[in-house]
């Protein structure tokens, strides 16, 4: 129908199209108009919602097709490692919009919805610029050069491509950093579980019932019906569902209220023991049924609170811009630039998305121009997730919002004194309606949870409760979103546990050959407790340092997450240069240069600033300096609390001024190998040799 | 348009006029077939018949795994892999 329309001479086909991306442009620009321009009413979420959508279409249309054609030039004559090696597991080619799909649930996770939320404490509108202008120009065309590189070059990994191109040295460089950002990730999403789950009987209650659930799942897809993973899941989103519902009569149970009542100190300790035991497991058993079971759940809930977005229209309630753009803020500290850049970081770029791009996906595409709709559109989905995030975090009461992510340092522990400081901020709040706010949604204190999760569960079941069910609903849905949050964190600590474990086990190997081998038990469980001590310290530290906890862990994730990114843009370049592309080599080299003045910037400020609230090693000398001489300073209790405060304060700047000191090693090595590529006239990216398809199908698809 | 797209290619739609009822039968079950399929590849769950279909091309004359097998090599290959299958 479409096609005899468009191509009626009458109407050229040009014009049409033209009409319609002007449209969706003047829809873009009314949108942002009516947030911008609204100085006294309240601006509705889903006009945030439809101006990122506007942003996300054009971008789609106009610059990833740039990208496509004139810079990456996709080939769909050329056949790609999918059709190549296809070997019915890993390689199959595949419909490009499963690709999709596959893609985005793997690069989807805690973190578009965590870094929103702390950035909120400056207001919707700056949140909102970095997503939507870093996803367009950064992040969106990191996982789309990367899914291309590692595409020409049969679904090789990051690590293994910077060794390609860059050499040995480069290559070891980049898997230390690797280990480090993962390690520093799963320190980070295990406190925002603790957070979310301390004093909570119900959320703990729910959350472990998950682990018998996946494991019966697993018995049940090894066992009783192989693969029926369909069968196993409706089994296990039916218990869940159960849980939660039944979570709220075992708080108030007697017996077994106490009996899951967990501090957050316990509650570390049994995810650090729990990561231990779980990433030794065999896969089966609890690893992938959950995985399944998390997927299901994480697109039924985009899904979800995406139409609750629209159909309740909630007004933002957070001013545009607040003044804690000065760096005074009481959720991270430290000034717009460069912390807000940081502090968002999966959403508008994300490092970690170069491990994926370079993973799985390769080696599914079907058609070389696929990458561009899984690359480029899967992380504007997942950017869309982002704004989400941020909406639901800004449609709360300012109040709240700052009551549940402020540290007990800033705030105290009572409503009565969290009132009182928040509302001589600026924002007017009473201790009842903090109360009121924890009753509504079944839990004792929502203070002191920094960390996203809890108050994007607040927001989220402001939302849908008012969508389906109302206020009686509503603790329903608080404990269903924390329950969602903690099941795929839980998968992530399980299986990035497993992935640090290989990583160490191939550091190690380079020491003491048995130590590298991965059959070994041996070898297995040093390189496990290896990995589990060190992301638990922070872990557990997070919780019992009254300084620490996840407003001092997600400025170092950010960093390093940022630094991944950095390096897989400078591989990018590098590749573009070599392929003798060197005057589009600024699509990957512009973001690359901000990505590196923030994260230079921040990892400098981090460590070194001389201010204690913001520098690392200010901080540390402060507390260290008063303990010799005997002065205990507050919120710490003692000389022997003053000491941790100092010694992780010490950790945490020593890393940062080595993730640091990676970034700048790796833009020494792309330096050298672009000039080396430039000074010479053939192109030189070792690309697998092209190879085309045989037969009529050469440029068929588009 | 999409969902032409996400269906294509199905053998049993191509005629649109003149269809019998047992032949939009067939469709559905064709369509519900392939949207089955690429749901188990978007959440990464194993396709004993996708296997089947691809060992048959590919390897004619030997003997295909038994789907207990089959399964337990997919769920081993893809999760106790060195890549991390989840981000953050």
């Amino acid at each position: 129908m479409s096609d005899r329309a468009l191509s009626n001479p009458a109407v050229p086909r040009r014009i049409i199209f033209m009409l319609i991306w002007a449209g969706i442009a003047a829809l873009g620009v009314f949108a942002f108009a009516g947030i911008a321009l609204n100085r006294n009413e309240p601006v509705s979420a889903a006009w945030l919602v439809t101006a990122a959508i506007c942003v996300y279409l054009i971008a789609y249309r106009f610059y990833s097709k740039f990208i496509a054609q004139k810079v990456l030039q996709l080939d769909d004559t050329r056949m790609t490692p999918a059709e190549r090696h296809n070997d019915g597991l890993d390689y199959v080619p595949t419909n490009r919009y499963v690709v999709f799909g596959h893609h985005f649930a793997a690069i989807a996770g805690a973190g578009p919805l965590v870094g929103p939320v702390l950035a909120a404490q400056m207001g919707y509108l700056p949140g909102t610029l970095w997503i939507l202008i870093g996803v367009v120009f950064a992040g969106a065309v990191q996982d789309f050069v990367i899914l291309f590189c590692s595409m020409r070059r049969d679904g090789r990994s990051l690590g293994e491509m910077v060794k390609m191109e860059m050499g040995p040295v480069a290559g070891g460089v980049a898997l230390v950093g690797t280990l480090g950002i993962m390690i520093i990730i799963l320190a980070a999403l295990g406190l925002v579980v603790v957070k979310a789950l301390g004093e909570s009987p119900w959320g703990t209650f729910t959350v472990a019932v998950t682990i018998p659930t996946a494991m019966l799942m697993g018995v049940y897809m090894r066992s009783i019906r192989p693969g029926k993973v369909g069968e196993a899941s409706a089994f296990g989103v039916v218990v869940l569902l159960l849980a939660i519902w039944f979570g709220q009569y075992v708080a108030k149970d007697a017996t077994f209220g106490p009996a899951f009542t967990y501090s957050a100190p316990a509650l570390a300790l049994a995810i650090i023991i729990y990561g231990a035991i779980a990433s030794m497991l065999p896969v089966w058993l609890l690893l992938a049924p959950r995985d399944y079971l998390s997927t299901f759940l994480k697109i039924g809930v985009i899904v979800a609170l995406a139409l609750g977005i629209y159909f309740v229209q909630p007004d933002l309630k957070m001013e545009s811009v607040t003044r804690f753009t000065d760096g005074s803020g009481p959720v991270f500290s430290g000034p717009l630039f460069p912390f807000l850049f940081i502090t968002i970081a999966c959403g508008a770029v994300s490092g970690f998305h170069a491990l994926i791009a370079s993973g799985t996906t390769p080696k599914m595409i079907e058609r070389e121009s696929d990458a561009r709709f899984v690359g480029y559109g899967g992380m504007l989905m997942e950017s869309f997730v982002a704004m989400m995030a941020l909406c639901a975090a800004c449609v709360l009461d300012p109040g709240i919002y700052f009551a549940m992510n402020s540290p007990a340092a800033v705030i105290g522990d009572t409503p009565q004194r969290a009132a009182e400081v928040i509302s001589n901020w600026g924002w007017v709040i009473t201790p009842e309606s903090i109360t009121q706010t924890a009753n509504d949604v079944g839990e004792r204190t929502i203070l002191n949870r920094a960390g996203g999760a809890p108050t994007l569960a607040v927001g989220m079941a402001q939302i849908m409760a008012q969508a389906l069910g109302g206020k009686a609903l509503e603790a329903f849905w608080y404990h269903f979103a924390i329950l969602f949050e903690a099941l795929f964190i839980l998968t992530a600590v399980d299986a990035g546990t497993r992935a640090g474990r290989f990583m160490i086990q191939d550091l190690l190997g380079h020491v003491y050959a048995p130590l590298g081998r991965t059959e070994s038990v041996f070898s297995n469980v040093v390189a496990t407790v290896l990995c589990v001590s060190a992301w638990g310290y922070f872990v557990y530290q997070g919780t019992v340092d009254p300084l620490g906890g996840v407003n001092t862990i997600w400025p170092l994730f950010g960093i390093s997450n940022q630094m991944l990114a950095g390096i897989a843009l400078l591989l990018a370049t590098t590749v573009l240069i070599k392929l003798k592309r060197e005057r589009y080599a600024w699509v990957t080299l512009a973001p690359t240069a901000w990505l590196l003045v923030c994260t230079l910037t921040a990892g400098w400020m981090k460590a070194f600033s001389s201010d204690p609230r913001i520098g690392f090693y200010a901080l540390a000398n402060k507390f260290s300096e008063a303990a010799s001489a005997g002065t205990v300073l507050a919120p710490a209790k003692s000389i022997a609390e003053m000491q941790r405060v100092a010694f992780n304060n010490y950790v945490c700047g020593t890393l940062t001024v080595m993730f640091v000191a990676l970034v700048v090693v790796m833009a020494y090595f792309t330096v050298r190998m672009s000039l080396q590529a430039l000074r010479n006239a053939m192109p030189s990216a070792a690309e697998t040799p092209p190879e085309s398809r045989e037969g009529g199908l050469a440029g068929a698809a588009a | 348009m999409l969902l032409r797209n996400v269906l294509n290619p199905l053998p049993s739609c191509r005629a649109v006029t003149g269809t019998t009822v047992e032949e939009c039968v067939a469709c559905a079950r064709d369509a519900a077939a392939q949207l089955r399929q690429g749901w188990l590849r978007v959440i990464g769950a194993p396709d004993y018949g996708a296997y089947l279909v691809h060992h048959a091309a590919r390897h004619p004359g030997t003997a295909p795994m038994s789907e207990r097998d089959y399964v337990n090599m997919f769920i081993e290959q893809r999760f106790n892999v060195r890549g991390a299958g989840r981000c953050c």
